[in-house]
């Protein structure tokens, strides 16, 4: 561990929040287009974040901003975890375990600052999200459990790079298709984009748990989701659909990746929470299930695809 | 100094407490804090002559290494503990009882724990079964008392029955030589397996025996449920730990039925388990006692560290192992700051609080740490434990109880959120405008118990030595530890990493947000209402029916309590009928039952 | 001078002469309890012939160490009972020295028609004992049952005489392997019966809750520790060393045991006034003891017997004492009643915990001895149905000790105001007394070689091949 490392991290951080930021205001745009707008312009996300984070702002005591920095903390350190396209700042720490519970810290931090604020809806709100979360989560964590077992470790760097060289059929995904499923729907859980967005829910609760943030509280909330949607992304982009050999490779399939969820969600009505909750227990689970039977009994797409 | 020395001066203290108590109970209160100090100074002495024997009429102990980290853990949560003593000793109906059997429990488990021959065993957990009986009835529920002790006798009873069948297969009471005979004897090792671990199954809280925990936790004396969760808890671990080692289970059952590698009967165990993670999890999220969701807490947390000891192998088992200590940690915290919060405010009823933060910031920031290390997010204890136990669990593939683990371990992040956000966050009711924060005495274990998860937290590799020397012992393959890097066949984690890149993320965010512009300070109630005008903070709260969704989902569950209570009424109808059969005044009737009984009597020579 | 017939003579001469001198009734019967209890521990082992006729035509007393045990046992716990409650003496100083005769006579004797004697007048002075109550149906009820009872006995030794053509019980026990089961089973069912009327065995312990459950403070413990005890000692002694009985009989008989012993704990748990529950609890311990002598276990169920009787004694005194001070002794209306008799509550707590099998107490070391006994005899069965009952009893025992310590209704934190209004249950001296019988329930579970010692004097009792728990056995391979 040097200063290298530190300085590595800061990068992958930054640049993680550049590309990400100027991808969701690409996305931006391609929603308006699918609801037939013009759209903002592709910086326009640059803009609001930074805005932000110069206004003024008010707080509701200690934790309330304690939170924010918390959340986003842990969501920094986590991103620096993340190995892109076989990079990895601190090299042997992108442990799946670890990077998925270290995202927890950040959402705690948030749901405490959220709910610190003393307004019922950011509570309402993070009653939800934590509900959410123990829908998605569970069937995705077990198809990354099928996965450690079938390839013996779990380092979301060397699982990403089994999984190339083979083209697409190497594909996790490809291999293992009810797991792809799988990790595909709960992208959409862990993004809280629609179907499963109702945490947020706009016009329903207040915004959730943001109701109480402005100026640069709002501003950290912005980098903190654009951060959050990069390790999420980056987490099943790695795991089940190849990561990448190369930085290009990798910030290609990423932006498709992304792109494609987000179209899909635009389509999409909106789950209660309970339903998503049934849904999610009802189908990806049952799948996840099946698919970690065939893997640990059958032994199908560990190491025979072929 | 010898274990005897050890067990006979500590008796003697508990003495010494209880004559102080009988003159000025909250003298001996803080005698109890002296006393379990004592103990872990003891505890250090004594662990040069770990491998020895020593007895004392019928008690045999011998020092091991795992009864003495099983006693360390313990003497820790008792220890830390005994710091609210002095504060409850008023309210508690008998003071010097309660600093006596507060004692002798202690004392009881660890005599539990270095047992030598089963009949010490037996009796050392026996007193800790009663003096904690008579302890909880102390606090608010009679009911919740006779549950535990029902319970707890169910399970000590019946491990009595595999004792005894043991000694009379094996002729001998030692533990450790006694199980062996029991080689070659399927059938029989079978009986005693489930019979035997039974008693850890009831202590610990494994379904369908964890009726007794949501009441005695939850009514307990503030001060005792800390003990019972982080400490009491734990000796059906240990119970669990016999079984795999002295019994020798995987040995025993080796040519039976397995699942994946491990034999039928410990699969059920582990099943059950697993059923206790899920029961656990989904029963702590719908209480709005805090205690009770603690109590349901701990029944989940069993779940995992039974999983982890049963699998007794490399990597799992020292998760389990750790995982005791870090729930043992954890749990002893929320509760204690939750004790903390009913002595200023007089409930523990979630939907009765909340905005406690504003009052109590130290309280808060102690039990926001000790549920990190609960929910099992680094860089806490409980990450480095639920990392192992998930580790081992995906090594051996065992994918139910990994499903169970995962639920356990997502659905905690439920509800250890919901005491921190409806107890401590949120409106501060006008009512407790007045509160006021823990005093220093109930600080200093806050302290001490932060301190040492987090330790565990960020060097783990201290205890696990420690396990490591437990899987020397019990001569299963140990953790590799290289310097401050725990490393498994199927991944490695360096917890003291993990810490520093998230504090170098925390310093980060922190640099930023000191740089931007200072917020404004506004009130509580100053938040966005949709234009209505609220100035009822308890309005603006939400803390009841927190996730109402989730309950809605699950439907009310059956009530376990209720098995209990069919087998009692059954048995009470049973009793009434053979009372109004047998025992009628009139002596027509027994007339009428002797000649029944020489009818059956002659017919029964003649056949 | 230690001659044992003094045990039964001196008593009956008080007795008299108490008739004669009324008012010293009181004090001759704590001189001839005194005496007897002195005498208790000077008797040797041995045989005494009475009348001159050597056995087995004459009546002879045999004193063995099962013998000694009991009247040291018995004698000992009747002089405790009477100095505790010496203030209800009052007129049935007559008969309780009448009682203590029969009861020495029924422990003491060789002969089974002179047992039959001895049991009449210990049943008859109970039937007085038991009117104290003013309850007269009960004591009709027990008079009708008992009588029955006694007749049932004496057909049997009829009709054994008959068969042997001796009364002697030794020479009766010598004699009896030339006999067919089916010869045996008419006069051993009946003796069994009628003894099974004292015992308080299931089907003919109808007598037992009506006269149990109105006795006071002296009442109670007499017949629960003393008549009872002596009841089970001579069983013991009859189905052990007189009438060990073959298969079929055996099977049924330790059936009906061990239906007593269930039920009785059964009943016991659906009970809500402390003496029903130490009622039903007696019965239930009497079927176990009944069912350990079957099955030739004498010295567990000697260890039982002692620890259920002195526990019995402690329980019942301060049961009684609920019922004089409180009017009642429903244990829900006695909520928190030992918060002003802390002394007399641990005392209590202590018998309590020793019937439970609490670990340390001598009630452990008697279930101790009973399954590793039942084991060794391959029995797996029983052990498992003792250790259910086990759960049950300390069910009902905690619930009860709940009950007398805690005040406070569910959800109320325990607090001395929601106690019972304050009375002193029992005198300084009365409670301490049961404070010592207390510390010899501790002493004889801790201390467990020299309760071996005591009770067995280095010799089986009765013939008890039996395995009984010893300290070198936990000590393993050392």
């Amino acid at each position: 561990m040097t200063v290298m490392n530190f300085v590595y991290g800061f990068i992958v951080l930054l640049a993680a929040f550049i590309f990400q930021t100027a991808l969701t205001g690409v996305n931006r745009k391609v929603t308006a287009r699918i609801q037939k707008r013009y759209g903002p312009r592709w910086y326009q996300q640059f803009l609001d974040i930074f805005k932000a984070l110069r206004k003024g702002s008010i707080t509701h005591g200690w934790v309330f901003d304690f939170g924010v920095i918390m959340a986003l903390g842990g969501i920094m350190a986590t991103v620096i975890f993340i190995p892109v396209a076989g990079f990895e700042a601190f090299p042997n720490m992108d442990n799946v375990f670890v990077i998925s519970y270290l995202l927890a810290v950040g959402m705690l931090g948030m749901a405490m600052s959220a709910a610190g604020s003393g307004n019922p809806w950011a509570s309402i709100g993070v009653s939800r999200a934590l509900t959410n979360m123990v829908a998605y989560d569970v069937p995705l964590m077990i198809v990354i459990f099928t996965l450690i077992f079938a390839f013996d470790t779990a380092s979301v760097s060397e699982i990403a790079a089994m999984q190339q060289g083979m083209g697409v059929l190497g594909w996790n995904a490809v291999r293992m298709p009810l797991g792809g499923i799988v990790a595909f729907i709960a992208l959409f859980g862990m993004l809280g984009k629609k179907p499963f967005d109702s945490f947020i829910a706009p016009a329903e609760i207040a915004s959730g748990p943001m109701v109480e943030y402005g100026g640069k509280h709002l501003g950290f909330m912005f980098i903190l989701h654009e951060l959050m949607t990069f390790i999420e992304v980056s987490l099943i982009l790695s795991l089940f659909f190849g990561g990448g050999s190369s930085i290009l490779v990798y910030a290609i399939k990423y932006a498709i990746l992304y792109t494609l969820v987000n179209i899909i969600s635009q389509v999409m009505p909106r789950f209660k929470i309970d339903q998503a909750v049934k849904f999610f227990y009802r189908v990806p689970l049952v799948f996840a299930i099946i698919q970690g039977l065939v893997v640990i009994f059958l032994g199908w797409g560990v190491s025979v695809w072929f | 100094m010898t274990l005897i020395t050890v067990l006979i001066t500590l008796l003697t203290l508990a003495a010494v407490t209880y004559l102080l108590s009988l003159v000025n109970s909250k003298l001996g209160a803080y005698f109890t804090i002296v006393t379990s100090l004592a103990t872990i100074v003891m505890l250090f002495l004594i662990k040069d002559s770990i491998g020895q024997s020593y007895s004392l009429s019928f008690f045999t102990f011998k020092l091991t290494t795992v009864g003495w980290y099983f006693s360390m853990v313990m003497v820790t949560v008792y220890f830390t503990t005994a710091f609210l003593n002095p504060f409850w000793i008023k309210k508690m109906i008998y003071p010097a009882a309660y600093n006596l059997f507060f004692l002798v429990s202690l004392i009881g488990t660890i005599g539990m724990f270095f047992a030598r021959d089963f009949i010490t065993l037996f009796i050392c957990w026996e007193t800790v079964v009663w003096t904690s009986t008579f302890i909880i009835q102390m606090g608010k529920s009679r009911k919740s008392s006779y549950v535990y002790y029902v319970v707890s006798a169910i399970g000590s009873m019946v491990t009595l029955f595999a004792m005894m069948l043991v000694y009379q297969v094996s002729g001998t009471l030692e533990i450790s030589t006694a199980f062996s005979a029991l080689s070659g004897q399927p059938v029989l090792a079978l009986i005693v397996f489930f019979t035997f671990i039974l008693a850890g199954l009831s202590k610990i809280g494994i379904f369908p025996f964890h009726v007794w925990l949501p009441m005695a936790h939850g009514s307990a004396p503030h001060t005792f449920s800390p003990v019972l969760s982080g400490g009491l808890v734990k000796m059906g671990a240990f119970i669990a730990y016999l079984s795999v080692t002295a019994f020798a289970a995987y040995e025993v059952f080796a040519n039976t039925f397995t699942i994946m590698g491990i034999p039928a009967p410990l699969y059920i165990i582990m099943v059950l388990g697993a059923i206790s993670i899920v029961v656990g999890t989904v029963m702590a999220i719908r209480q709005d006692d805090a205690k009770k969701l603690l109590a349901y807490s701990s029944v989940a947390n069993g779940g995992y560290i039974l999983i982890g000891i049963l699998l007794y192998d490399q990597i799992a088992f020292a998760g389990g192992m750790l995982h005791l200590i870090s729930h043992a940690l954890a749990s002893a915290t929320a509760f204690i700051t939750i004790a903390i919060v009913a002595y200023r405010t007089g409930t523990t009823k979630m939907s009765e609080l909340g905005g406690m933060i504003h009052r109590m910031p130290v309280t808060y920031t102690v039990y926001l740490i000790a549920i990190i290390s609960m929910a099992g997010i680094p860089p806490m204890g409980g990450f480095v434990s639920k990392w192992l136990i998930l580790q081992g669990l995906a090594d051996r593939g065992l994918l139910f109880l990994a499903a169970a683990a995962f639920f356990g371990s997502i659905g905690s992040f439920m509800y250890v959120f919901r005491p921190l956000s409806a107890v401590f966050l949120g409106q501060l009711a006008p009512k407790y405008e007045k509160i006021k924060e823990a005093n220093i005495m109930m600080q200093i274990p806050m302290y001490l118990l932060t301190i040492a998860t987090l330790l565990v937290g960020v060097f783990p590799n201290v205890v696990l030595r420690v396990i490591a020397d437990i899987q020397l012992e019990a001569g299963i393959q140990e953790i590799v530890l290289v310097g401050n890097t725990i490393v498994v066949s199927n991944g490695v984690l360096d917890a003291l990493r993990v810490f520093i890149v998230f504090g170098y993320g925390f310093l980060i965010a922190l640099v930023i947000f000191i740089l931007r512009r200072k917020s404004r300070r506004v009130t509580l109630m100053d938040t966005y209402t949709s234009a209505e005008f609220i100035h009822t903070p308890e309005l603006l709260h939400y803390s009841s029916n927190f996730y109402a969704p989730f309950e809605r989902l699950t439907k009310k569950p059956y009530p376990v309590l209720n098995l209990y209570e069919k087998v009692s009424i059954k048995i009470k109808e049973i009793g009434h009928m053979a009372e109004s059969l047998f025992s009628s005044s009139k002596p027509a009737i027994t007339i009428f039952w002797i000649i029944i009984v020489f009818a059956i009597f002659f017919l029964g020579g003649v056949l | 001078m230690n001659n044992p017939v003094l045990l039964i003579v001196i008593p009956l001469l008080l007795a008299f002469l108490s008739v004669i001198i009324k008012k010293a009734g009181k004090w001759l019967l704590l001189v001839g309890l005194l005496f007897n209890t002195a005498l208790a521990f000077f008797i040797t082992t041995g045989e005494t012939i009475i009348g001159g006729f050597a056995p087995p035509y004459g009546i002879n007393l045999v004193v063995d160490q099962f013998t000694l045990v009991g009247v040291i046992l018995i004698n000992t716990l009747m002089l405790i009972t009477i100095v505790v409650s010496f203030d209800l003496v009052g007129k049935y100083s007559i008969v309780l020295l009448t009682a203590l005769a029969g009861i020495n006579g029924m422990l003491l004797t060789g002969d089974l028609f002179n047992l039959f004697v001895f049991m009449e007048i210990t049943v008859i002075a109970a039937y007085i004992l038991s009117a104290q109550a003013k309850k007269y149906h009960h004591t009709i009820t027990y008079l009708v049952i008992g009588s029955v009872g006694s007749v049932l006995y004496l057909l049997g030794i009829i009709l054994l005489y008959n068969l042997t053509g001796s009364l002697n019980m030794a020479d009766v026990a010598a004699k009896l392997p030339l006999l067919t089961t089916k010869e045996l089973l008419v006069p051993v069912l009946l003796i069994f019966i009628g003894i099974g009327v004292e015992v308080k065995l299931m089907p003919v312990s109808g007598w037992v809750k009506g006269v149990y459950s109105n006795a006071n403070r002296l009442i109670a413990p007499l017949f629960a520790s003393v008549i009872a005890g002596t009841a089970l000692f001579v069983f013991g002694k009859l189905f052990v060393s007189v009438l060990p009985v073959s298969d079929t009989l055996t099977l049924l008989m330790l059936i009906m045991s061990v239906m007593t012993f269930v039920f009785g704990e059964f009943a016991a748990f659906n009970q809500k006034r402390v003496k029903n529950i130490l009622l039903y609890s007696s019965i239930g311990q009497a079927g176990l003891v009944t069912a350990l002598f079957i099955s030739g276990l004498v010295y567990a169920a000697v260890i039982l017997l002692i620890s259920n009787v002195i526990s019995k004694l402690i329980m019942f005194t301060i049961a009684g004492a609920f019922t004089e001070k409180y009017e009642t002794d429903d244990y829900e209306s006695l909520n928190g009643v030992f918060v002003h008799n802390k002394f007399t509550g641990i005392a209590f707590t202590i018998a309590a915990l020793s019937m439970a099998g609490i670990p340390l107490l001598i009630g452990f070391y008697a279930k101790l001895n009973i399954l590793i006994g039942f084991f060794q005899a391959q029995n797996y069965v029983l052990p498992a149905i003792i250790l259910l009952m086990a759960i049950v009893e300390g069910a009902y025992i905690i619930k009860l000790l709940l009950a007398l310590w805690a005040p406070g209704k569910e959800g109320q934190v325990s607090e001395k105001s929601f106690a019972v209004e304050k009375k002193q249950l029992l005198s300084v001296k009365n409670t301490i007394i049961c404070l010592i019988v207390a510390l010899v329930i501790i002493a004889g579970g801790v201390l467990i070689d020299i309760t071996e010692k005591v009770v067995t004097d280095g010799q089986p009792l009765l013939g008890d091949q039996s395995p009984s728990f010893t300290i070198s056995q936990s000590k393993g391979g050392e």
